[in-house]
């Protein structure tokens, strides 16, 4: 058995999320030589310069282990709607390694490193229990868990009691609310502070407040779209970029050449094409 | 007639299933024998990809041709979508330019409610 062109593919696309994805995707990873950067320096590279924890999960030992958690893994990263799912990424570096490299204890698979690549903590998760991709799948909520610990005790030993980056700007948020261009403006530009440890996504796992966790959601969503170097659209494809809309351009005005949007490669337009492609016929 | 081919081209193109939609089509009247034959012999996955394309055309009109509906789907990509896709098989395509497609997709959210 082998991983399927099309779950290649998707994993190619969703390398920027998890390091050596990709790599799940070879029938006889050991047989073939890397070609590019080793994943794994990669993740304790982008650990370090993020300071954001790892999540490393150690590429099981049989072909249809691998084929089954490198689909799950897709089936989260594309299918992906729900923001328990989404802030998942958010929160940490994902890496899936050869299990020798990972300070794994008997019988775990997955392990949380805290930014330097030191072992926090050890889960079982077995790979039966990545597929079946709904929001509240036993897995997210084990993965969320450990992170949550390892934030508690981070934040505990904060010494500073100044704002904390997107404290005053979720705050903006929250109290706004109105759907207006320069609204979403900072919807965007707030989203940009959803990173590991941020104020935003632990204010996401921890308020009560029902107003303040959709606010949070919104911005995690955007801060899943936003376009940025990690989020990359195929190989060989640069995303069109649009200085300013379009609406008043007519045959023979500045702009007039992009009106009908013809072979500008967007993100939205890939998300629709997906929508599109797997919305069930009537 | 032509006018006929196009009708049912355009009518499939809108539909989430176009080649349903096509075979359907091909009992109609005004169609020659040779029309017939011609879009009885159009293989469905291409006419689905055609379709998805015609689709997509319409969608970066509306999102390009207003910058507010392009931050409305960024806020909300699903829903955004399912609307869209509403719009697009209820709305048939016959706008020149983006903020025409825009103003009209606002319309009819107007009009329907939208997603709902």
């Amino acid at each position: 058995m082998n991983i399927e062109r099309r779950t290649l593919l998707q994993a190619a696309l969703a390398a920027p999320w998890v390091h050596g994805l990709s790599d799940l995707g070879q029938d006889k990873p050991a047989s073939r030589p890397s070609t590019g950067p080793d994943p794994f320096a990669a993740a304790l590279g982008a650990m370090k310069q993020l300071a954001a924890p790892g999540l490393a999960i150690a590429i099981p030992e049989t072909e249809a282990e691998r084929v089954k958690l490198a689909a799950a893994l897709n089936d989260m990263l594309e299918s992906a709607q729900a923001p328990t799912v989404l802030a998942l990424f958010l929160r940490a570096v994902w890496v899936c390694a050869p299990a020798a490299r990972l300070p794994l204890k008997n019988g775990e698979n997955v392990v949380l490193l805290d930014p330097v690549g030191a072992r926090v903590e050890g889960l079982q998760l077995p790979v039966e229990q990545w597929e079946n991709p709904s929001a509240d799948r036993w897995c997210i909520g084990q993965l969320h868990a450990a992170l949550d610990r390892f934030e508690k005790a981070r934040r505990a030993a904060m010494r500073s009691k100044d704002a904390e980056p997107g404290e005053r700007e979720l705050e903006a948020v929250v109290a706004s609310g109105a759907p207006t261009p320069e609204y979403y403006r900072m919807l965007q530009e707030t989203a940009a502070l959803c990173v590991p440890g941020s104020y935003i996504l632990w204010t996401w796992r921890t308020t009560p407040d029902k107003h303040v966790r959709d606010a949070c959601e919104q911005l995690i969503r955007f801060a899943w779209t936003r376009p940025d170097e990690r989020n990359h659209l195929p190989f060989g494809v640069v995303e069109a970029k649009l200085e300013k809309p379009v609406a008043s351009g007519g045959c023979g005005s500045p702009g007039s050449m992009i009106a009908c949007g013809m072979a500008l490669p967007q993100r939205r337009s890939l998300f629709v094409l997906r929508f599109l492609g797997e919305s069930p016929a009537k | 007639m032509l006018s006929e081919v196009q009708r049912v081209l355009l009518a499939a193109c809108r539909a989430r299933d176009p080649f349903a939609v096509l075979q359907a089509s091909l009992a109609s009247p005004d169609l020659t024998t040779d029309e017939r034959a011609w879009l009885a012999s159009i293989d469905a996955d291409g006419l689905r990809v055609t379709a998805l394309i015609v689709t997509k055309l319409r969608f970066e009109r509306i999102v390009n041709g207003d910058e507010r509906l392009g931050q409305r789907f960024d806020a909300d990509p699903e829903a955004f979508a399912r609307a869209f896709q509403r719009y697009s098989e209820e709305v048939a395509p016959s706008f020149i330019f983006p903020g025409e497609e825009a103003e009209a997709f606002e319309r009819w959210e107007r009009t329907t409610g939208g997603s709902s």
